[in-house]
């Protein structure tokens, strides 16, 4: 599972994450929504260990620094992160081979899955932005990570792509892993998140837990433009 | 109104651009330091120059060198226009002013006053080679001016007839052939004509290569040859020669922007494609990733790793990274050094071997900045894949020493041939090299330890440069030592590269070793 604890990250004089706490534990699908600019991939950034910080984070009881949760966790970047010159298959080949895994054929039903095999011998360079990130997605996919995080994932992907990702997401809850997505799409979120952390400036203006069919309960969008459009948002659950 | 809208947006744009200087000062202490740089070297090279008893050299050699680096550069931005059209626009004028009922006249002649002040910011090189160019042909401050102005027209005469002949053949493959075969059989030509002077003063190859690249053949070459002969005729003071070469620029420049704002089909869709290429550059660069120079069709060939096991991955997927970005495996803007390191030690020949080593270092500089390290630390596997931060460090480091080991031997061998250098001496020097890439590559893991993604792009440049130079100092300072107090081992040339190599592994162990957990405090 995921723990962040009193997590801020400040740039200069910016505060871009301002004492932030929560965690996602094991088969439960966590969304971060909030505005351009709320400080969602920052703290993403933090979690996966790229940038420095305050506070505290930990993957399955370490350190996030630490190579033993860098062996659990799976970042999809929101700029997709392709080599240019590797092919489609080389990404996977580095992957395989950087994290010491067995050439069992998973990255080809990766790639088959997100209907890439086909481009297997294209480079980076000449992938579209949507294929790029479908490439960067199975990167992430092909060490099976325990705990997984996602900044954007579904921007640049076609119908087909969301679709198959969306089924991912259900199964890698499935199997136990847990995932933290980070959006400002709201409808791309759905309902198959389970907790929802909306962010404002830099910390967290409200929580709200998945309690699909409770009557009189706001729904998310509801709760979410209550508070950015600056109404006073009641306590959330 | 027409005018009245692209005034405001250039008048505008020109204004944001001098506030910037005063919201983010790292930019303006650049322009500061740029200014204080330019007019050490102005002043510091004319005041070096009096106290050296030299002697100064043909003032042909100097339109020669002039003659081929316009030349080259107008070739080289006129190829590449070809294959894309070029273009002085960016994606806000694409989106706002092409769909506009602005006039697309008005609209050309508002990206061709941008695009001169584009063109003047690539010259500014030119400003740094006073000292040089002082001392060894006596340029005064008008020379200088004079080549900067047509090396700038140059730069934006080329990116002109590149947007103007693309316009023409842009809807053919056909068209496109010929024309870059034209463009290949002129230069081919040149070169015979060059070639077969050279070879009839066998007795004095300089003399025969500078007669011959001062040529009236070579003169006629478009814009480049015409500003080259331009040039010469105010040196010469010629001016009347000098005026008809000017108004044959003017009067081809005026020849394409009349038939480009009067052609019925417009140039919109030809600027479309390499603008969209621009700015995914410049959004690349802006997210912190250099792009990379890779051919724009990458040729494939064998696939897979083949090789590396965690950490050790990150240096064979560099190997084979090169092998795709060139087939000669250098890159293209190291080979571009290595020639002109070359050429220019044909020219400072009688200097020895150190102005071409020193400018080969000042080379690698930036061919270091823009190494496969500093590229892999803008991708976030780097940092995620679970090795030991030292292990990885090492890895995606190791294949600069290679690649710059052997961009050492092909600079250093042909510069020892042409001044004379004896062979031990040579391969001290490249080994020298080497080190000294070591120290550069030292000084951008020590900034990305300290500042990681926090300083800006011309904030992180200004600090490595000042880094390299202080990382360098206590080689070369051991070698002013050695010099100052009589003592040398077989020759000045190399104790020097004996000093650096002896003194630049160390500094740059220990910094190396300073900053080996870069990795795991990123800030990317």
């Amino acid at each position: 599972m995921l723990k962040v604890e009193h997590v801020t990250k400040k740039y200069g004089k910016l505060v871009a994450n301002k004492d932030i706490s929560f965690s996602v534990d094991a088969g439960q699908i966590a969304v971060l929504v909030g505005p351009n600019g709320a400080g969602k991939s920052t703290i993403i950034k933090c979690i996966t260990g790229l940038l420095r910080f305050d506070g505290k984070i930990e993957i399955n009881g370490y350190d996030n620094k630490s190579v033993e949760a860098k062996r659990l966790i799976g970042y999809v970047p929101e700029m997709p992160a392709v080599y240019e010159l590797l092919t489609v298959e080389e990404h996977l080949e580095f992957i395989r081979r950087a994290y010491r895994l067995p050439d069992d054929g998973y990255d080809k039903y990766l790639l088959e899955r997100f209907e890439m095999w086909d481009k297997k011998d294209k480079p980076g360079k000449e992938l579209s932005k949507g294929m790029q990130q479908k490439l960067s997605i199975c990167c992430t996919l092909l060490h099976k990570p325990s705990v997984i995080v996602f900044d954007e994932p579904l921007i640049g992907l076609d119908p087909h792509a969301i679709k198959e990702l969306k089924t991912v997401f259900a199964e890698l809850k499935a199997q136990g892993c847990a995932i933290l997505i980070s959006t400002h799409m709201l409808d791309s979120v759905e309902n198959f998140w389970d907790v929802a952390h909306i962010m404002i400036d830099g910390s967290f203006a409200a929580t709200k837990f998945n309690t699909q069919g409770e009557t009189g309960e706001k729904t998310l969008e509801e709760l979410f433009f209550e508070i950015t459009e600056g109404k006073p948002a009641e306590a959330a659950e | 109104m027409n005018s009245n809208a692209l005034t405001y947006l250039l008048g505008t744009k020109m204004r944001n651009r001098l506030k910037e200087f005063f919201k983010k000062p790292i930019r303006l202490i650049y322009v500061v330091i740029v200014i204080a740089l330019i007019v050490v070297t102005l002043v510091g090279g004319k005041s070096g120059a009096q106290d050296a008893g030299r002697t100064i050299r043909s003032f042909k050699e100097l339109t020669a060198g002039l003659n081929i680096l316009l030349i080259s550069i107008f070739t080289i931005t006129f190829y590449s226009g070809l294959n894309n059209g070029g273009s002085f626009f960016r994606m806000p004028d694409v989106n706002f002013l092409f769909p506009s009922p602005l006039n697309k006249r008005s609209i050309l002649f508002y990206a061709l006053i941008q695009q001169i002040g584009t063109s003047m910011l690539i010259g500014i090189f030119i400003l740094f080679q006073y000292t040089m160019l002082h001392v060894t042909y006596n340029l005064s401050y008008f020379g200088l001016l004079l080549i900067f102005v047509v090396y700038s027209l140059t730069v934006f005469l080329s990116q002109t007839s590149a947007m103007f002949v693309y316009t023409l053949i842009s809807d053919s493959d056909k068209k496109k052939r010929i024309a870059k075969t034209v463009l290949i059989l002129v230069i081919a030509s040149l070169a015979v004509y060059v070639g077969l002077n050279v070879l009839q003063s066998r007795d004095d190859i300089i003399g025969g290569l500078v007669k011959a690249v001062n040529g009236l053949p070579v003169l006629l070459f478009i814009f480049a040859g015409w500003l080259g002969g331009f040039a010469a005729s105010v040196f010469a003071g010629n001016y009347i020669q000098a005026i008809v070469w000017l108004a044959l620029c003017a009067a081809a420049f005026a020849a394409i922007v009349t038939a480009m704002s009067k052609s019925k089909r417009d140039y919109y869709e030809d600027v479309l494609s390499s603008t969209e290429t621009l700015q995914s550059a410049l959004m690349a660069v802006k997210d912190g990733v250099t792009p990379e120079a890779a051919p724009r069709v990458i040729k494939v060939g064998k696939t897979g790793l083949g090789k590396g096991q965690g950490a050790s991955v990150f240096f064979y997927k560099h190997l084979l990274e090169n092998r795709r970005a060139s087939k000669i495996w250098l890159k293209p803007m190291s080979l571009t050094f290595i020639i002109m390191t070359v050429i220019f030690s044909i020219f400072m020949k009688k200097g020895g071997i150190i102005p071409a080593f020193s400018f080969s270092i000042y080379m690698m500089v930036f061919s270091v900045a823009l190494g496969r390290f500093n590229r892999e630390l803008t991708k976030p596997y780097i940092y995620l894949v679970p090795e030991p931060p030292i292990k990885k460090l090492g890895f995606a480091l190791a294949e600069t020493l290679p690649t710059e080991l052997l961009e050492s031997i092909l600079v250093l061998v042909p510069v020892s041939v042409i001044t004379s250098t004896d062979a031990l001496t040579c391969m001290f020097l490249i080994i020298s090299r080497v080190s000294f890439a070591a120290l550069f590559l030292a000084s951008s893991v020590a900034i990305e330890r300290i500042w990681g993604s926090a300083l800006s792009k011309v904030g992180g440049m200004l600090i490595y440069l000042l880094f390299d130079i202080v990382l360098c100092l206590p080689g070369i300072a051991l070698a002013f030592i050695l010099h100052y107090n009589e003592i040398t081992i077989f020759n000045f040339t190399l104790t020097s590269a004996l000093c650096t190599f002896v003194l630049n592994l160390p500094v740059a162990a220990i910094v190396l070793l300073s900053c080996k957990n870069v990795l795991q405090y990123a800030e990317i």
